[in-house]
Parts: C-alpha cells; sequence; structure tokens
C-alpha cells in the first residue's frame, strides 16, 4: 500500500483527498498539481504556464483537462452530480481543438474553482451558458467560412475542415458498424511514400474510406491515406467533388505517381471495376489484376507496396446479379441487384453491417530494381503476381479463421 | 549589354498596352508597338506603328529595325463588349492567319524568338485529365466547346508544326489559365461577376488562375531570358469553382448538367449568345478538372508568379466590390475627355481619331483588332 501511495501525486484534492493521478515523471505530483505551489486552489495555474506555441498549449490544456476528469470521477459521489460533470469536461476535451488558448483557460480556471460549488450557483450556469454560446459561435463561424470560400485546398483537392466534419461518422463506422479489426498498422511507414495494394470489394468504395480511417486513427502519425478512385466516380454529380476533398485522387498513372513523388502514402486497388461489381458467388476470388500498372508506378517512384487484405466488404452489398442492360441504358459501368437495391429505393444504399479484418502485410520493396525496372516486363509481371498471390493467401488465411459474416469470431 | 528590339504587335489592345507599358520603364530595349488602332497612351521612347499584320511590308519592318524579340498580342476574342461582331472567318483570318504571317515573317528575317499567349483551355476539360496536366499533354480541347477555341487550337497546332520545321527562331507559347485582377474583364472575370454564376450541380471542379500583372510579368519574364516551347503558368495553389464565386461575395446557382449542355448545344445561334454571357465556359470546364503543372515554368523559365491564387482572387474579390464606383468615375472621365477633345486644339492625332470614329472613307478600313479578353 505504501508503494501505491508512492505512486500517486502527493497533491490533495480541493475536497480534501488524496489525489489519484499518477506522479509527472520523476515528480511527487501530477501534471495536474505541478509545480506544489499550483495546486488547484490556485485558480489561474494554466493562465501563468501558457506556452509559447498553441499546438503545445493545446496538449497541455487537453492533459489538464484529462487530470480533472479523472479527478472529479473519481471523487465520492454521493448523487450523480460529480458524473455530470465529467460528462461535461469530457465535452470540453472532445471539443478542444476548435477552442481558443484563452477561452480554454478561462473555463479551465472557472470548473476547478467550481469543482464543489452548488448547481445553484449562478456562475456555474454562467459558465454552462459561455460554452455553449462559444460552441455556437464556433460553428457559425463553420458556415460563414464555407459559405465565404476562405477556406484552403490542398493541391489535390483536399479540404481538412470538410474531413474533420466527417471524421466522427467514419469512426462511428468503423468502430461501431462493421467493428473493423486492423492488424498491421506498423508495417505503414512512419513517412514517406507508400503504395498500399489492396482488393477491391463491396460495390461501393467503403473499403477504401475504412482502410484510411483505420490507418488514421491507430497509425502513430495519423497518416492520410489517398485513395486511387476508379475514372467513373469522377463522372457522377456530387460524389465526384467529395471523393476529391476528402483527398482521393481519380486513377490516372500520372496522379499516383505525383502523390507517391510528394511522399505521400497511396491507396490503390487493382482490380479496379471488376473487383467492385464482383457477384456475390465470386467473393474473395481476386479479379484480374490489371496490366500491372500499379506495380510500374511503385518502381518508377521506389515507393515499397505493401499488401493489404480486406475481409468483409463483400458482404456489405451482396451482389446477386448484374442487370446489365440497365447499365446499358444508364452508363454504368455496371448495375447491382443485391437483396436491398433497387428494390427498397434510396435504403439500398445502407450497407449490411458485416464484420471487417484489414489487414496490412509486410511490405515488398521496390527501390532495389530502380525506375528503369518499370520497363522490365517480366519484373513487372512477377511483382504483380507476387502481390496478388500474398493478397489472395492473406484473405484465405482470414476466411479460414472468421466463424461468422456479421458477429465475427 | 546591347539593345534588345522588340516589336510587339496588337500594341494598343489590353494586353499589348500593359506589356508595352511594363517593359518601357526598363532599361535596355528597344520597343516598336504595332496595332491597327492608336494606341491610349504614348510612352516614352516607344515607337508606334500603325499597320495590318498582313502586311509583305512586315519583314522589311523586322529586318530593318533589326528585331530581336517579336511578342505576338493580336487576337480577336470578339468578346469585348462594344467590339463589331466578327464572323468566325474573319477571327480565323486574324488570329490564325496573322500568325502564320508573322511566323513566316520572323523566320524570313533575324529574329530570335517569338513570344505568344495562349490558354490552358486547350487541354480541353476531360473525366480522365490527370490533375496538373503537363505541356506534353494532348490537346483535347472540342473545337466548338467555346467561341474562338478552335482559332486557339489551329494557332498551337500552327506552332507545333513550325517548330518541328524550323528551329529558328525560338517560339515560346505560354498557356495562362483564367485570367483575373482589379482591372481585367476575362471571360472567367465577367462569369464571377454575375449575381448568380451559374455551376453544375453536383460537380466542383479544381480551377487555377492568375493575376493580370503575372500575365504581364511573365510575357516580360520571357523576352527578357527567352524560352521555347509551351509553358504553363498559373499562380500557386488551387481553388474550388465553387470557392471562387463565394469569395467574390457570389452564391453559385446550380444548374443541373443535362440542362446546362442542352441549352449550350442546342439553342440556335442568336440565343446562343444569351446563354455565353451567363455561362462563359462549355459545360464539361465546370465539370472536369483542367488544372496544370507548373514545373515547366519554375525549373526551366525559373518565373514566379508573384501573387498567388489567393492573393489573386481577393484583388479581383475587392475591386469587384468597388467596380460600381470605379464604373461611375470611368464614365466621368471619358466625358471630360471627350470635352476636351471637343475643345481642344486640333492636333494630328484629335484629326486622326475623330476620322476613324466617323468612318473615313478615305482611309483603309482598318480590321477591328481587339486584344484577347478570353481567359
Amino acid at each position: 500500500m505504501s508503494e501505491d501511495q508512492t505512486l500517486r501525486c502527493q497533491a490533495l484534492t480541493r475536497s480534501g483527498n488524496q489525489c489519484r493521478n499518477r506522479p509527472a515523471n520523476g515528480a511527487s505530483y501530477c501534471r495536474l498539481h505541478v509545480p506544489a505551489g499550483r495546486t488547484n486552489s490556485s485558480s489561474n495555474g494554466a493562465a501563468e504556464h501558457a506556452p509559447s506555441s498553441s499546438s503545445e498549449s493545446l496538449s497541455r490544456l487537453d492533459m489538464l483537462l484529462a487530470a480533472l476528469e479523472e479527478e472529479i470521477r473519481a471523487q465520492p459521489a454521493p448523487d450523480d452530480r460529480p458524473a455530470a460533470m465529467g460528462d461535461l469536461i469530457a465535452l470540453i476535451r472532445n471539443t478542444l481543438d476548435r477552442w481558443t488558448p484563452e477561452l480554454l483557460r478561462n473555463t479551465l480556471d472557472f470548473l476547478r474553482q467550481n469543482i464543489n460549488s452548488d448547481y445553484l450557483d449562478p456562475d456555474f450556469w454562467r459558465g454552462l451558458a459561455m460554452i455553449l454560446r462559444y460552441q455556437l459561435d464556433a460553428n457559425t463561424d463553420l458556415v460563414k467560412r464555407r459559405l465565404r470560400g476562405t477556406y484552403e485546398l490542398d493541391p489535390f483537392g483536399l479540404d481538412y475542415e470538410l474531413l474533420e466534419l466527417v471524421k466522427p461518422f467514419m469512426r462511428f463506422m468503423y468502430y461501431r458498424y462493421w467493428r473493423v479489426e486492423m492488424t498491421g498498422v506498423e508495417h505503414v511507414p512512419e513517412s514517406g511514400r507508400a503504395l498500399l495494394v489492396a482488393n477491391h470489394s463491396g460495390v461501393l468504395p467503403w473499403d477504401g474510406a475504412m482502410i484510411a480511417t483505420g490507418i488514421m486513427e491507430l497509425h502513430p502519425s495519423a497518416r492520410l491515406v489517398r485513395n486511387l478512385h476508379l475514372t467513373w466516380f469522377s463522372q457522377l454529380p456530387f460524389i465526384a467533388p467529395l471523393l476529391s476533398r476528402f483527398g482521393q485522387v481519380q486513377a490516372l498513372p500520372d496522379n499516383a505517381e505525383r502523390l507517391l513523388n510528394n511522399d505521400e502514402l497511396v491507396c490503390v486497388f487493382p482490380e479496379g471495376l471488376k473487383g467492385v461489381g464482383k457477384l456475390y458467388q465470386d467473393r474473395y476470388k481476386l479479379a484480374r489484376f490489371g496490366r500491372g500498372g500499379f506495380v510500374k508506378i511503385a518502381l518508377r517512384t521506389g515507393a515499397p507496396m505493401i499488401p493489404v487484405a480486406v475481409v468483409g466488404a463483400e458482404e456489405i452489398h451482396p451482389m446477386l446479379a448484374n442487370a446489365e442492360p440497365i447499365a446499358k441504358i444508364l452508363g454504368f459501368p455496371f448495375f447491382p441487384l443485391t437483396p436491398t437495391w433497387p428494390w427498397l429505393g434510396p435504403l439500398g444504399f445502407i450497407p449490411l453491417p458485416s464484420k471487417w479484418y484489414i489487414q496490412i502485410g509486410e511490405p515488398i520493396p521496390t527501390a532495389q530494381y530502380g525506375p528503369e525496372g518499370a520497363e522490365d516486363p517480366l519484373l513487372v509481371s512477377q511483382l504483380t503476381n507476387r502481390v496478388r498471390d500474398t493478397i489472395q493467401d492473406m484473405l484465405l488465411k482470414k476466411l479460414e479463421e472468421r466463424s461468422g459474416v456479421f458477429l465475427g469470431e | 549589354m546591347a539593345e534588345q528590339t522588340v516589336l510587339v504587335t496588337g500594341a494598343a489592345g489590353r494586353w499589348g498596352s500593359r506589356l508595352v507599358r511594363h517593359l518601357s520603364k526598363r532599361h535596355g530595349y528597344r520597343l516598336i508597338g504595332l496595332d491597327l488602332r492608336d494606341p491610349q497612351q504614348q510612352f516614352e521612347g516607344v515607337r508606334f506603328v500603325r499597320a495590318d499584320l498582313t502586311n509583305p511590308q512586315l519583314v522589311e519592318l523586322l529586318r530593318t529595325e533589326r528585331v530581336d524579340t517579336v511578342v505576338h498580342l493580336v487576337f480577336a476574342s470578339g468578346l469585348e463588349p462594344g467590339s463589331p461582331r466578327l464572323s468566325s472567318e474573319e477571327a480565323f483570318q486574324i488570329n490564325v492567319m496573322g500568325t502564320h504571317e508573322v511566323l513566316a515573317a520572323c523566320y524570313a528575317s533575324n529574329v530570335r524568338q517569338v513570344v505568344l499567349k495562349s490558354s490552358t483551355i486547350v487541354y480541353g476539360a476531360q473525366v480522365d485529365n490527370p490533375l496538373y496536366l503537363r505541356e506534353q499533354a494532348p490537346l483535347r480541347a472540342r473545337r466548338s466547346a467555346m467561341p474562338n477555341l478552335r482559332d486557339r487550337l489551329e494557332i498551337e497546332s500552327a506552332v507545333d508544326a513550325f517548330r518541328q520545321r524550323h528551329r529558328r527562331p525560338a517560339i515560346a507559347i505560354l498557356r495562362f489559365p483564367g485570367i483575373l485582377g482589379p482591372t481585367i474583364r476575362s471571360s472567367l472575370a465577367r462569369y464571377l461577376a454575375q449575381p448568380a454564376p451559374p455551376t453544375l450541380l453536383g460537380f466542383d471542379p479544381l480551377y487555377q488562375i492568375i493575376h493580370e500583372d503575372d500575365v504581364v510579368a511573365a510575357l516580360a519574364h520571357v523576352v527578357e531570358h527567352g524560352g521555347d516551347g509551351p509553358y504553363n503558368i498559373a499562380a500557386d495553389g488551387v481553388l474550388a469553382l465553387s470557392q471562387l464565386i463565394r469569395r467574390c461575395g457570389r452564391q453559385p446557382l446550380p444548374v443541373a448538367h443535362p440542362l446546362a449542355s442542352w441549352l449550350q448545344r442546342l439553342l440556335p445561334g442568336g440565343r446562343q449568345q444569351v446563354i455565353r454571357e451567363l455561362l462563359p465556359f462549355d459545360a464539361d470546364y465546370l465539370r472536369y478538372p483542367w488544372i496544370v503543372d507548373t514545373r515547366r515554368m519554375r525549373e526551366e523559365l525559373q518565373f514566379e508568379p508573384r501573387y498567388t491564387a489567393d492573393e489573386t482572387i481577393q484583388a479581383f474579390a475587392s475591386a469587384l466590390r468597388l467596380r460600381p464606383f470605379a464604373d461611375i468615375i470611368e464614365r466621368r472621365r471619358q466625358a471630360a475627355r471627350q470635352f476636351q477633345k471637343h475643345e481642344g486644339p486640333d492636333d494630328d492625332d484629335t484629326i486622326a481619331i475623330a476620322g476613324e470614329q466617323n468612318g473615313d472613307q478615305s482611309l483603309p478600313k482598318p480590321l477591328p483588332f481587339q486584344q484577347e479578353e478570353q481567359s
């Protein structure tokens, strides 16, 4: 027990209990209570510390808030009050990046003063109103900015602001809807160019979105994946600009090379249309891998190829048949008939909640062949087959392991 | 350093007059301006020659004046408000045949460098365009997609054919995207000045723009340092079309694209003009990307535009906001000028202009040259 004591922060909380946070490295106090002179009785502790850069101050405030939340939740709760406060602070933490540092500091100080104060205290409600008003302002600011066009696009049309907006939805699809399990993220390099090569399935390109979400969530440097999408999508209204704003680029050799030369992380689906337009009976059988165009690009840019196997995406829109005459009339490359589409109308767009596994394999280096390797047809076809076989093996192994389509193991 | 003799054709037009003004402030140039119209403004040390391009004396002029560099900026776009409407045959004569004449004359004399101005529109907006088209990309624009596009493509292919056959003179052809700025009224500027510029529902391609000063600076840069072949010239940064419109304080008016192309293609000639005013771009240019790679500009020309895309649209938007006032001032100024001309002494200049305005029959009817307006 005494050993446990030394691992705790030495400070007392406002309620008089021992602080339960772990102390910072080598110190006797946790991050919240350091330094000793500025325990929670000091109202402007954070303000005095204001570090120079805003990102630094943000991360510091984030830590402070985390500690504060923990502290509140740790308090003995005679009623549900501290828990409610904890939720409030959790809310603040989640929206942290949209706050100005001064406002954060003020809010933080206010909260720290009022942890033990009563709900009847008008200051508490004033503070709450301030937080809500700030939220509202931040959101109207966003709308104003969108209407005035004063936002930035990267050279490939990526709009970070929009990406931030859809992230919560993507996280929901990733963690809750398809309960994706991603393995092998460590094979994705920290920085620098790399070409992910994945199997394509599921009629709509959700697989690319989930690979991107997974790497954004799990990779230590939260890398952005640039999926290369079919030319067909660039013809579609609404979808074309959306894909572009989310950093997806049309699958053209020129585009892929440019991205890789910019040291981006690019994801390619060599099966292309044959992959997404696969019938349910052919699921997990890799279609033809194009003519090895992706290998040539990897060779030309010296980017390692990383095989990726996606299991579960085949079942989101089980394509029972392809109504070719309708596709021809509409000018679509294929017209899927699934259990829900087109019978249920727009509801047919809702994918089935299968359980997904995304495996990222070991990188296949290409730098040793040099750019001239791209001109060697034998090498290109060898590498193409190697990548294809690797992905097919990974798929089959995972398929054997999994017990059910929807519930997983 | 020996003085460089530069001949600017279309010197009284928009780009010609700007370039002449720009170069006249620098040292080391002997400038000759060539145009059918009289220049609106005289510059010190600049000689203006009123002549027709198809004039066989052009070779003589180039030889006797020992012209080193020719900047050919004549382009009849027929889009400028108040300009006489040219038939497409007349415009072709001026634009394409005129360029042929100039190239032939330059070849026959000692000209070392020819500079031409073109547009990135020639690449054509296609669904499978890579982001950032390189100079060697095929020019896939539909000839009928926009007025004058045929002429631009013809000029491009004429230059290409010429460069394949002859090593001299070096021909630099600068391809600019939409030109914006505080004063220029390019087709993109007119499009953005509408209260609600029409866009295609569900499409929002990336656009590149360039500041009008950078257009002049790029032309001057090539005059100074030389260049050979096509160069894409564009400001740093890309903007979505909707962003361009919103920056100007407008809101886009989305139109379903089958309707837009139907309106553009099926309406009979006369009515088409109305649609052109609203939608100067072919629907494809509002749908697919046609942005260009500027590596050659940076590495070979070593030219850096002064304004980024952001600053350019900023400059244009603030000018747009002030435009109603600027128009009033301009009208006042013109009225004052008119008044002065009637009251002032009868100098030669006044007579020449008055004669032209009255359609004096004794003067050879000049071809109505206009400077290019199209972005």
